[in-house]
């Protein structure tokens, strides 16, 4: 019987939680592939929860979850058929600075979001919310307005520009 | 970029989201990407809003975390033996049970919005570890916060106010539930929000439609404080047989960590800054008619060192000095708030504007004031320049406690003294008045002492300073401990005339 390894606290739990969305949003940057990033960020988990106790509460979280991403890209990657890799290491390794920042005030963001959203005119409102809460395809939400799915892509790709730039407005890191 | 090549980003940012790049794709994205910074920095924010849209909305699926107790060793490649769990399984999997009134673990959804933040006094606040630019109006989502400096208040959804004062540690885990693991709160719960439940260390809180305060304290005591109707406190006890206490208006308790047996105690209401706000009733009123120069009603100013000034006409604002980066320096005042300041330790004071000078013939100077101890000539107000001259002090004067007003103009000094000493932790209104004749001093609306002028001759005073003097330069002139008031000031007021006795007995009178 192995001996029973003690569970992460519960701070270490809300930390893992409430950095989900800056963990997808690092590694979907490194990939370029959503599967892929999914996958990635749930093996990004598994070893956050198990090296739990390495992690010092009071340290930098994000800093330290984003750097055991990077190397589950990288180990993720090494699995993959090369057809199957969308960016080359060298583009990744350039780009993974960047990927970093642009995820640091990423829980602040989150908290603006919503009110971006507000902010959005009712058919882009109606759209994000087919897309991200229904989770419905592109194909569903063309059937079901009558629209084709090339006019849908693009009203989704404006309605997610507005949102950069409303949130961008807002941010502390741009006041600065 | 071109406009065709902008196009062609766009296109395949959309092809991103909405379904899978080729490798042409993928490479065309990858060069653009290198070319072009603008083109990088688009891709990583359209991934970003993505990402944030996926996870707001709740489609970015549960956190599925390995259940440690039974694979130590998970290996990389099994990870069909997950279980997926949803939030509120992973913390009974961190063996964290949140304590429900209803006994089963609260479903806390990380990241919903359950209140806004309604006052941000000089706070630094931190959410999961990670420092955010809080504003008054953002929203407050549940989670585990830090408030490390300041003042916070914050409104739930129901309307309930909840002040939090630094330094404090709470989890937020929805519309009607928080935890206190630190620090000091005061709620004020509407019809609404009957229900509402804190918990801490040591018990759990429910409150029946009311006012009340509660604090952790070292050694993980819980004080809680009914101001105002009715709440349930239960000790955190896992022997069951630990009745609740309940209290009512003005009953406080004490549940310590160690036995979790109630301890009954006095209710503390200068402890807890219930409001933010500084009520304006008959006082401040009347205060405001007889035309002050400056009045300074100590009310909570979100940058934690303005004191505004509320006379009509006039803005000689004075400014808090801290000495040190120490508590947030309003408490409960005997009206609204006050301004609180530690003694010699901290160094404490306000500078008040210059424009404020108070003229030789007449003035009046008038206080709500509570001293914790009496240090040796503390000050409520003061000329004291920054080289260390001194004309004008009204203050203790000597060991004792006796508040006088001492004048001087360098070759001999007039100084009116009250008999009696202050007593220690308890609101006194305090006056002092000089007239055409001589001085006055008052204390809860009765003279205490006066003093002829006997040829003294008054000069105009300015700059001033409250409850203690400039020590930043020239510290060799002078002790830089001395002279620092230990207590609370509040509603002070500097007038250009001399009130009558019955002006001061009347306002003393207002007060309830």
């Amino acid at each position: 019987m192995p001996e029973k390894r003690p569970e992460p606290s519960f701070e270490f739990v809300q930390l893992l939680t409430s950095h989900q969305s800056r963990l997808y949003a690092y590694v979907l940057s490194l990939l370029g592939n959503r599967t892929q990033a999914e996958d990635v960020m749930q093996e990004t988990n598994a070893v956050l929860w198990r090296k739990a106790h390495d992690f010092k509460l009071g340290t930098n979280f994000g800093a330290w979850m984003l750097k055991v991403a990077y190397f589950q890209v990288m180990a993720h990657r090494r699995k993959l058929n090369r057809d199957r890799l969308v960016f080359d290491d060298e583009f990744i390794q350039d780009i993974a600075e960047e990927a970093e920042q642009q995820c640091e005030w990423q829980e602040e963001k989150q908290r603006l979001l919503n009110d971006c959203i507000e902010k959005l005119n009712e058919r882009q409102q109606d759209l994000i919310r087919c897309r991200y809460t229904e989770g419905a395809t592109l194909k569903s939400i063309a059937s079901q307005s009558g629209q084709s799915e090339n006019t849908i892509k693009q009203a989704l790709f404006r309605a997610r520009a507005a949102l950069i730039q409303c949130v961008k407005r807002q941010s502390p890191e741009e006041a600065v | 970029m071109t406009e065709e090549e902008k196009k062609e980003l766009e296109s395949l940012l959309m092809e991103l989201t909405e379904g899978e790049l080729s490798s042409e794709q993928s490479q065309r994205l990858m060069e653009m990407s290198r070319q072009y910074p603008a083109a990088r920095q688009q891709y990583l924010e359209y991934c970003q809003v993505h990402t944030m849209l996926a996870w707001e909305h709740g489609v970015l699926g549960d956190l599925k975390l390995p259940d440690l107790s039974s694979t130590p060793e998970l290996p990389s490649a099994s990870f069909s033996l997950w279980k997926p769990l949803a939030i509120a399984a992973v913390l009974v999997l961190a063996g964290v049970f949140l304590w429900s009134p209803w006994g089963a673990p609260s479903k806390m959804k990380p990241g919903e919005t359950v209140a806004s933040l309604t006052r941000s006094v000089a706070a630094s606040l931190e959410l999961f570890g990670a420092s955010f630019d809080f504003n008054n109006g953002s929203a407050v989502r549940t989670g585990s916060y830090q408030l490390d400096e300041g003042l916070i208040q914050i409104t739930f959804e129901s309307g309930i106010e909840v002040v939090i004062e630094a330094p404090a540690s709470f989890e937020i885990h929805g519309p009607e539930f928080m935890i206190l693991n630190e620090g000091r709160l005061a709620a004020n719960v509407t019809p609404e929000g009957v229900g509402f439940t804190v918990e801490t260390p040591d018990a759990e809180v429910i409150d029946y439609g009311t006012e009340f305060a509660i604090e952790v304290v070292g050694e993980r005591s819980s004080e809680i404080h009914v101001f105002k109707g009715e709440v349930e406190v239960r000790p955190r006890q896992q022997d069951t047989s630990i009745e609740p206490v309940r209290l009512v208006t003005n009953q406080a308790t004490r549940i310590e960590y160690s036995t979790d047996i109630p301890l009954g105690i006095s209710v503390d209401d200068q402890r807890f800054l219930r409001s933010l706000d500084e009520p304006d009733p008959s006082y401040s009123g009347s205060v405001r008619e007889l035309l002050p120069l400056a009045y300074y009603r100590m009310g909570v100013s979100d940058d934690g060192h303005t004191l505004k000034d509320a006379a009509k006409g006039h803005e000689n604002k004075a400014t808090i000095v801290k000495a040190t980066r120490s508590r947030q320096p309003f408490a409960p005042g005997r009206i609204g708030s006050s301004l609180r300041l530690d003694g010699a330790k901290k160094g404490r004071y306000a500078r008040i504007a210059s424009s404020l000078e108070i003229p030789a013939t007449e003035f009046t100077i008038m206080a709500w004031i509570s001293a914790q101890t009496l240090p040796r000539n503390a000050v409520l107000v003061s000329d004291m320049n920054l080289s260390g001259d001194e004309t004008f002090r009204f203050g203790l004067v000597g060991d004792h406690g006796h508040l006088g007003l001492t004048l001087a103009d360098g070759k001999q000094f007039l100084q009116v003294v009250d008999s009696s000493p202050l007593p220690l932790e308890e609101w006194t209104h305090v006056a002092v008045i000089k007239t055409t004749e001589g001085l006055r001093l008052y204390r809860n609306g009765a003279l205490v002492s006066s003093e002829p002028l006997n040829g003294f001759q008054v000069q105009p005073h300015k700059p001033f300073s409250i409850g203690g003097i400039p020590n930043e330069f020239d510290a060799r002139k002078r002790n830089q401990r001395l002279g620092f008031w230990h207590g609370r000031i509040d509603e002070l007021a500097f007038f250009g005339s001399a009130l009558t006795s019955d002006q001061i007995e009347k306002l003393f009178q207002l007060t309830p």
